[in-house]
C-alpha cells in the first residue's frame, strides 16, 4: 500500500476520530503549547473580558498570575474588584484591540504622553482611557491622571517581570480621536464623555493595520522586556453591539475572523509568540455552543472551565491547585450598590446592551 | 470643674488603665473611668432606655471591675468618650503608590465597619451627642512582622505610620465627626512599628480574674506596658484641654444644652 502525507497523521488531524465519533467533552489534543508556563513563571493578562478568565484561573490553579498594581492590602476582595484591582495584572480597564494595547505599550516605554483630554461627569472626572475604573469617577483632574500614570507605571512593571504575557484579542471596531489620532475603549458618549462628530470616528479595522499594531506593540514590549513571551487568544464572547451597519451576527464573524487570522499569522512567524484556541472550544461546531449562557454571549461557568481545564492540562507542569477560601458572607458597600461577585468579569463593552 | 472621660476598651486599655493608676494625681483636671473587657467580651453592651448596659455576665463583671462598680454607662455622667483600641488596627498603606481618594475612603470605612471599635462608637452615638474620641490598637513591635505575614495582614512597601494615620483622619474619622488621638510619635520605630521596649512587661488586663496582672506571652509584641501608657496619656492630654477650651461643643447638634463646665464632677 502505498503512503501518502495524510497516512501518518495522527487521530486528531482527522475530523471523524478527532470529533464525529467523540463526545464534545472528550475532544482532547486541541492545543499544544509552544511553551511550559512553569510555578515559578510570572504571568501578565491583559485584553478583552475573556483575559479576566485566564487571570482568575492562573490564581486559582496554583501559578503565578502577576499583579503589579494591587489593592491597598486592608481592602477586601469585593472592594478591590469594584474597583479594579486584580482584574488585569494592571489597573488598565478592558484592552480590546491590538492598537490600544499599542497604545498603552507606547505610553509605557515613555514614547509617547498619554492625552490631556478629560472627561466630566457632574463634579467627578472620567478618564477617557479607563472610563470604568473608578467607581463614580475621580475627585479631581489631578487624582485622575496620577492614578493613569500608577497604572502605565504598573503595566511598565508587569512586562519587565513576567515571563508570559497573556492577550486576548477582543474586537476590531474602535473609536478614535481624529484631531489627536488617539483611540479610546469606548465610544464617547456611552459610557462617559460627550460624542462629538466633528473629532470622533468610527473604525472598523482591518487584517494589514491589526496585524501591524499587534506586531508593533509586541516589538515595544519586547524591548521592555528581551524574554518576553506571549500567548494570544481570540476572545470567544461576541461583540455586544456593532456599528459597523452589519447585522451583528455577520459583524461579530467579521471581526472574530480577522483577529483570529491575525493572532494565526503571528504565531506562524514569531518563535516567541503561541496561540491559545479559547475562541474555537467555544465556537467550533463541535461544541453546538454549550459552553454559552442563553443569551449566547456569555461564556458559562462551565465552559470557562472546560477551556482552562485545556489550557492548563496541556501544559507539562501540573500545579496542584490551591484549596478555596469559603467566600466571605456578602456585605453591601457603603451606598448600597450591589457588590460584583468575585467570579463574575469586568467587562466595559456589555454596558452597551443598554442602548439596545 | 473635671472632666469627666468614659474610657471604652480591651486588653490593650490595660496599659492606659495602669499608667492612670500611677499617675492619675499628675491630671487633676480630668477623671477616667474605665469599661473594659479582654478579647471581644466589648461586643456585648447594648443601649437601652439611653443608657448602655453589659448583656453578657463576663461583660458585665468585667466593666463592673474596671470601673469600680458601675453595671451601666449612662452617658450623661461623661462629658466625652474614648474607644480604645477594640480592634481598631492603623491603616498602614504602601505610600509609594498612587491610590484615589475614593479608594482609600472604601478601604478605611468597611475595615473599620467589621470592627468592634466602630460597634462601639455607634453604641455611643446612639445614646449621646457628646464627643468621642478613637484611639486605635498600638502599632505591633517590630518582632512581630513575621507573625503580620503569616496573618496575611501585612502591607508591603513603603509604609509610614503618620502617612496612613493623616488619610484616616481625613477620610474617616473626620467625616464621622471623630477625634482621632494618634500614636505618639516617639514610641515609633521607622514609621511602622511600636519600639521594643514598649511592649516587653506588658500587663493582662486587670477583671477580677486571678490572672490579672500577669504579664503577657514574651511573644506577644501587640500589648504595650505601662510605660507606653504614660506616654500616650500625656500626649492624649491636649485634645481634651482642646475639647474643654471649645466647650465641648464641636459634636453637639445645634441647642444642645450640654456644655463643658456646667457640670460638676
Amino acid at each position: 500500500m502505498s503512503t501518502h502525507p495524510y497516512s501518518d497523521l495522527p487521530e486528531s488531524a482527522f475530523w471523524r476520530s478527532a470529533v464525529a465519533e467523540k463526545h464534545l467533552l472528550d475532544i482532547t489534543d486541541i492545543w499544544r503549547p509552544k511553551f511550559d508556563i512553569g510555578a515559578n513563571h510570572q504571568v501578565a493578562t491583559y485584553g478583552s473580558c475573556f483575559a479576566q478568565h485566564i487571570g482568575i484561573a492562573l490564581k486559582t490553579r496554583g501559578f503565578q498570575w502577576l499583579i503589579a498594581e494591587s489593592a491597598p492590602y486592608a481592602m477586601s476582595q469585593d472592594d478591590a474588584r469594584l474597583f479594579n484591582y486584580g482584574i488585569f495584572s494592571a489597573r488598565t480597564g478592558n484592552i480590546y484591540t491590538t492598537s490600544l494595547l499599542h497604545q498603552w505599550a507606547r505610553w509605557a516605554a515613555g514614547s509617547e504622553q498619554p492625552p490631556e483630554e478629560v472627561w466630566h461627569d457632574g463634579d467627578r472626572v472620567i478618564d477617557p482611557f479607563r472610563p470604568r475604573i473608578e467607581r463614580g469617577g475621580f475627585a479631581s483632574v489631578s487624582e485622575m491622571q496620577a492614578s493613569r500614570a500608577q497604572a502605565i507605571s504598573a503595566f511598565r512593571e508587569s512586562i519587565e517581570k513576567a515571563n508570559f504575557f497573556v492577550f486576548t484579542l477582543g474586537l476590531t471596531e474602535s473609536w478614535k480621536n481624529t484631531a489627536e489620532g488617539y483611540e479610546y475603549p469606548m465610544c464617547p458618549g456611552t459610557v462617559g464623555g460627550t460624542f462629538d462628530p466633528n473629532c470622533h470616528a468610527f473604525e472598523n479595522q482591518e487584517y494589514i493595520s491589526i496585524s501591524k499594531q499587534l506586531r508593533s506593540a509586541i516589538k515595544l514590549l519586547r524591548g521592555m522586556n528581551k524574554r518576553l513571551r506571549f500567548i494570544l487568544t481570540v476572545s470567544p464572547v461576541p461583540l455586544t453591539a456593532t456599528k459597523s451597519g452589519h447585522h451583528v451576527v455577520v459583524a461579530n464573524s467579521y471581526s472574530k475572523s480577522v483577529l483570529r487570522a491575525v493572532a494565526g499569522d503571528v504565531y506562524q512567524r514569531l518563535p516567541y509568540v503561541d496561540y491559545f484556541p479559547s475562541y474555537e472550544i467555544f465556537t467550533a461546531p463541535p461544541f453546538r455552543g454549550v459552553f454559552y449562557d442563553p443569551n449566547l454571549r456569555t461564556p458559562s461557568k462551565h465552559g470557562v472551565a472546560h477551556a482552562m481545564d485545556i489550557f492548563f492540562g496541556s501544559m507539562k507542569t501540573k500545579v496542584r491547585e490551591k484549596p478555596r477560601r469559603r467566600p466571605r458572607k456578602p456585605r453591601k458597600t457603603d451606598d448600597g450598590a450591589a457588590q460584583v461577585k468575585s467570579a463574575d468579569v469586568v467587562c466595559e463593552e456589555e454596558l452597551l446592551e443598554a442602548f439596545s | 470643674m473635671v472632666q469627666s472621660v468614659a474610657i471604652f476598651g480591651n486588653s490593650h486599655v490595660s496599659a492606659i488603665k495602669t499608667a492612670w493608676e500611677e499617675a492619675k494625681q499628675d491630671y487633676p483636671q480630668v477623671s477616667f473611668t474605665f469599661f473594659a473587657a479582654r478579647a471581644n467580651y466589648m461586643k456585648y453592651i447594648e443601649a437601652r432606655d439611653g443608657v448602655l448596659v453589659p448583656t453578657n455576665e463576663v461583660t458585665e463583671r468585667s466593666i463592673g471591675f474596671t470601673s469600680g462598680g458601675k453595671s451601666k454607662i449612662d452617658p450623661k455622667e461623661y462629658d466625652c468618650f474614648l474607644v480604645y483600641a477594640l480592634g481598631a488596627r492603623p491603616y498602614l498603606p504602601d505610600a509609594s503608590v498612587f491610590y484615589s481618594d475614593q479608594v482609600h475612603q472604601v478601604t478605611i470605612a468597611n475595615r473599620r465597619a467589621r470592627q468592634l471599635a466602630w460597634r462601639t462608637v455607634k453604641q455611643i452615638k446612639s445614646v449621646t451627642d457628646r464627643p468621642i474620641i478613637v484611639g486605635e490598637n498600638p502599632l505591633p513591635s517590630l518582632l512581630s512582622e513575621q507573625a503580620l505575614r503569616d496573618s496575611g495582614d501585612f502591607e508591603e512597601g513603603r509604609v509610614d505610620y503618620t502617612y496612613g494615620v493623616e488619610l484616616a483622619e481625613r477620610l474617616f474619622y473626620k467625616e464621622h465627626n471623630i477625634r482621632l488621638q494618634r500614636q505618639p510619635l516617639q514610641t515609633i520605630d521607622n514609621g511602622r512599628w511600636t519600639k521594643e521596649e514598649f511592649c516587653k512587661g506588658s500587663e493582662r488586663l486587670a477583671i477580677g480574674h486571678r490572672s490579672d496582672g500577669s504579664a503577657h506571652d514574651e511573644t506577644d509584641t501587640n500589648h504595650m506596658n505601662t510605660a507606653y501608657g504614660h506616654i500616650w496619656l500625656k500626649a492624649f492630654m491636649p485634645l481634651l484641654q482642646g475639647l474643654r477650651d471649645r466647650g465641648g461643643s464641636e459634636n453637639l447638634d445645634k441647642g444642645a444644652k450640654w456644655r463643658f463646665g456646667l457640670r460638676s464632677a
